[in-house]
């Protein structure tokens, strides 16, 4: 709606499968978990690095619809893929309990 | 190409005037080959994980019939003046929190604020580190420092912040993305940097 309205815009993204189905007109894509789209906690270096990738690939894009994928990768924790929104690891509550899904 | 299929899902009973549950219909596009072999599949998670729910109807765009909208940048990254939206449901100590279900409202962050005055309010996601380090979801400091280097021209203030989690797609696109856009348009971005949580 915004690009419509004649901003260009770009859209990060560690969701590859919904920004492919929602197609912005430009993605960038950081293989990390839900919760750290710019960075690591404490990280001020790596979120600027991703931050900086992520504008200077919003330049070089030239087709709408594309996403590209930034070299950035999680490192440490290695079974976080696994994890990422499996059953028994729903996401917290704000008072840190798992949320009961609204009808 | 995206091929389509159907799969039948079966929801359970839903109260005295759904007794037995029922039946839906999902079509579900299988865009499997654009996807890196490594990225999460977070659509079929969830579908699994609420599976004896409704199936959720994730927004579609069939880039073909609905392709996305699209506009040059025109002026150099070094020149531009960069507005930043977060969707993680971050406000400042002296706001409102945003509230679970279909909080369509947005918060101005003055982009000098300290991440110590930043709160988190949000479900959708594991927040505890975006609390220590508010930067992993709103990066404020990085922008301003790619500015003070001279490799963007400005980062714009305010930044937007709203909750992401909004189940209802149609509010979100009816409500809170038109006045967005306003604002974006009075700010005279040169680029609106989009970041989920």
């Amino acid at each position: 709606m915004i690009e419509a309205a004649g901003v260009p815009t770009l859209a990060m993204t560690s969701a590859w499968d919904i920004t492919t189905a929602v197609r912005p007109p430009r993605s960038a894509f950081v293989h990390y978990p839900l919760g750290h789209q710019t960075g690591r906690p404490g990280d001020l270096d790596g979120q600027i690095a991703i931050v900086r990738a992520a504008l200077e690939a919003a330049w070089r894009m030239e087709r709408a619809g594309e996403i590209v994928r930034l070299p950035f990768r999680w490192g440490g924790d290695e079974g976080w893929e696994e994890r990422a929104y499996a059953p028994g690891h729903t996401p917290t509550g704000t008072d840190g309990k798992p949320v009961r899904v609204a009808r | 190409m995206p091929h389509t299929n159907f799969e039948r899902r079966h929801c359970r009973p839903a109260g005295r005037a759904d007794p037995l549950g029922h039946w839906c219909y999902l079509r579900v596009v299988d865009r499997s080959a654009d996807i890196p072999a490594d990225a999460v599949r977070y659509i079929e998670r969830t579908r699994a994980l609420y599976a004896t729910q409704v199936p959720y109807r994730w927004v579609e765009n069939d880039p073909e019939k609905d392709p996305p909208p699209w506009v040059p940048i025109r002026r150099p990254l070094v020149q531009s003046r960069i507005a930043l939206i977060a969707s993680g449901g971050i406000y400042r100590f002296d706001q409102e929190p945003f509230h679970f279900q279909n909080d369509t409202s947005h918060r101005e962050i003055p982009i000098d604020t300290d991440p110590s005055e930043l709160r988190i309010s949000h479900f959708g996601y594991d927040s505890r580190d975006a609390r220590e380090d508010p930067g992993c979801v709103l990066p404020l400091r990085a922008l301003r420092q790619l500015a003070a280097a001279g490799v963007i021209g400005a980062v714009i203030d305010p930044a937007l912040t709203f909750m992401g989690g909004i189940y209802s797609a149609r509010r979100a696109r009816d409500e809170l993305a038109p006045r967005l856009r306003d604002i974006v348009l009075r700010q005279q971005a040169d680029l609106a940097y989009l970041v989920p949580a």
